[in-house]
């Protein structure tokens, strides 16, 4: 490499040569591009043990999903799936996948409970011992298997394993803007707050943890949570 | 905090967007001054979150400067679950004060706008500054969400000195030193040992090493320095360059489709010169032979602006950035208006228009007139 002379003796700068300038600028370009092949590399493996996770869920729980179908159809009728529109990554709407817990005519019956609500004058709806729920859906909401379907939801890339729970439109339009930042990325079958008090916490502490779960999302917190959702689904802290 | 609004309003918030594009002379940017960024997000994302929080349900916005670009941006603003709807003409001024969307929603609206390119550049250095105040003023925790992104890099010796924001993505290198007043856009790469105060970095711009950015916004490689009042297009490699192609400098091309398409009217256009007589005057389209070969080779579009002549005139000056970075194309708008000419007539006008426009109208424009072209000798 040909010596730099620096024209200006009193300069704290010097000059660089050609090949210098060309070295550095690889560097930068390299530097540029692994940064972003690792943001990549991060986005693409979390997608990865979503479809795996989810294939493995759908396995593990096929012969219970199956069961649950034909007692609430056995209890209650068809349908056995409910459907519901929440608010996905971004705010865009999808359609979450559910056993059905509660009677066929529940959302009519809702507004006869607000008075109940234990989240009153927030933005979420949350009733203990509420009437609409039948007996083979307080079983399956107890071990939170009512949720199983949402497996399918992550498959077709709505949701993801780890994340904050999708919330309602009617819900959304009460957020305030802090709130919203929540829906940044793609809600999830379980995220912090799941793993903690689940539905005893209340709404802002919700936030809370799923801003902090935003902003220190990793591989190994992922698989953390994953692992710390099991105890919390046996022993059914917070599922009513 | 998560309580609803008691009374939401009924009616929805007006809001009349600034109408800065002729005296965005320096920056000379594609997008209008509502889109522009300010720390953590855009000017209308800001008032948006001001509707949100203060339960609107509707937001009305009269954006006169390049309104297809407003809407362009709300269809893509699906995190409001809100209405928002773009007029294309100034609010009538019998309708009593509307809030003005060229400042930070809750300001006094006290100080006199900008009148030319510096100012607008220190004006949105002024709203970014009270934005990162705004930030830092939050209460600790969520401050802590609020001033940095996810999926962040940054390196046990990095000083931050707050006020700042940090994006998604950012990673920031050994021993540099980040704030006060600094704002990094999502995707940034920070060398080591570089040093970032009252400035911004444009989302996925790299940073080289060493380097004391104050004062200044930088956008990929080009340098907007408010200190010198310099505008800087290309800086080297080293210094500063953007880690990913932005749109504004991707070089345009045709798809498959685009020049099959080529393909084709070259050929019918060409059975249709040979039916023209000699005695009737030569068609414009014509001369346009060679630029449809071009769009066949993949070198040019088949709808876009005409390629420019090295003068432009004077009056359409501050739009030369905009028609140069604009895609040149076989057909343009001007041909509809009889302007087949580049730089001649009003054909500065209709590529000013075209260039801002949106690309699928003036492409249903052009293949109707496209059509009429091959009609006139039943053709097609």
């Amino acid at each position: 490499m040909a010596a730099s002379r620096n024209p200006l003796p009193h300069s704290p700068y010097r000059t660089f040569s050609a090949p210098e300038i060309r070295r550095w600028n690889r560097r930068a370009r390299r530097k540029s591009l692994q940064w972003r092949s690792a943001l990549a590399l991060a986005g693409g493996l979390k997608r990865g043990i979503d479809i795996v996770g989810a294939v493995v869920g759908i396995i593990v729980f096929g012969p219970f999903m199956v069961v649950i179908a034909l007692l609430i159809r056995w209890e209650d009728g068809p349908p056995v799936l409910f459907r519901q529109v929440r608010v996905g990554a971004q705010g865009r709407p999808f359609q979450i996948l559910k056993f059905r817990s509660m009677v066929k005519d529940a959302e009519a019956l809702r507004r006869n409970l607000e008075v109940a609500n234990k989240h009153p004058g927030g933005v979420t709806f949350k009733v203990k011992a509420d009437p609409r729920i039948t007996r083979v859906g307080k079983w399956i909401r107890k071990m939170s298997l009512d949720e199983t379907p949402q497996f399918f939801n992550v498959l077709r890339g709505d949701m993801a394993l780890v994340g904050p729970r999708p919330p309602l439109p009617a819900e959304v339009t009460a957020y305030k803007s802090v709130h919203l930042r929540r829906l940044r990325i793609k809600p999830g079958i379980t995220c912090l707050w799941q793993i903690g008090g689940r539905a005893n916490i209340d709404f802002d502490e919700q936030v809370r943890l799923d801003l902090r779960y935003i902003q220190s999302e990793s591989i190994w917190q992922d698989l953390r949570i994953l692992f710390l959702t099991i105890p919390a689904v046996i022993l059914g802290r917070g599922a009513y | 905090m998560a309580e609803q609004t008691p009374n939401p309003p009924q009616t929805p918030l007006v809001l009349e967007a600034p109408d800065w594009g002729g005296i965005d002379t320096v920056a000379r940017s594609r997008q209008p001054f509502i889109l522009w960024p300010v720390a953590d997000q855009s000017l209308l994302h800001h008032w948006l979150d001001y509707a949100q929080d203060k339960g609107y349900r509707q937001v009305r916005i009269h954006a006169v400067d390049r309104p297809t670009e407003v809407r362009s941006a709300v269809a893509a603003s699906t995190l409001w679950p809100l209405t928002i709807d773009i007029v294309s003409a100034a609010p009538d001024p019998d309708n009593g004060s509307i809030p003005f969307a060229g400042d930070l929603p809750g300001s006094s609206g006290a100080v006199p706008p900008p009148e030319d390119g510096w100012a607008l550049l220190k004006w949105r250095q002024a709203l970014e500054q009270r934005r990162l105040e705004a930030i830092h003023a939050q209460e600790p925790e969520i401050r802590a969400y609020a001033r940095l992104g996810r999926l962040c890099s940054l390196h046990p010796t990095v000083e931050i000195h707050s006020p700042v924001w940090i994006g998604d993505g950012v990673q920031i290198g050994p021993g540099s030193v980040i704030g006060p007043y600094a704002a990094i856009g999502n995707g940034c790469v920070v060398a080591g040992n570089s040093r970032v105060a009252h400035a911004r970095l444009e989302h996925d711009t790299f940073l080289g090493v060493g380097i004391h950015l104050e004062q200044a916004w930088l956008i990929g490689g080009r340098m907007l320095s408010l200190r010198n009042q310099a505008r800087i297009d290309r800086l080297d490699g080293l210094v500063a360059q953007p880690t990913v192609e932005r749109r504004e400098e991707r070089r345009p091309r045709p798809g498959p489709w685009e020049r099959l398409r080529a393909w084709w009217l070259l050929r019918r256009l060409k059975v249709r010169l040979r039916a023209i007589s000699e005695d009737e005057p030569r068609p414009y389209w014509a001369d346009r032979f060679t630029a449809l070969r071009e769009v066949v080779q993949g070198n040019c579009r088949l709808f876009g602006i005409l390629p420019r002549p090295e003068g432009e005139k004077p009056d359409l000056d501050e739009w030369r950035d905009l028609l140069q970075s604009a895609p040149k194309g076989a057909f343009s708008l001007a041909d509809v208006y009889a302007c087949h000419t580049p730089g001649a007539d009003d054909e500065p006008v209709h590529a000013v228009f075209q260039a801002v426009a949106n690309e699928a109208d003036v492409a249903l424009i052009l293949e109707a007139h496209l059509r009429r072209i091959l009609r006139e000798d039943g053709l097609d």
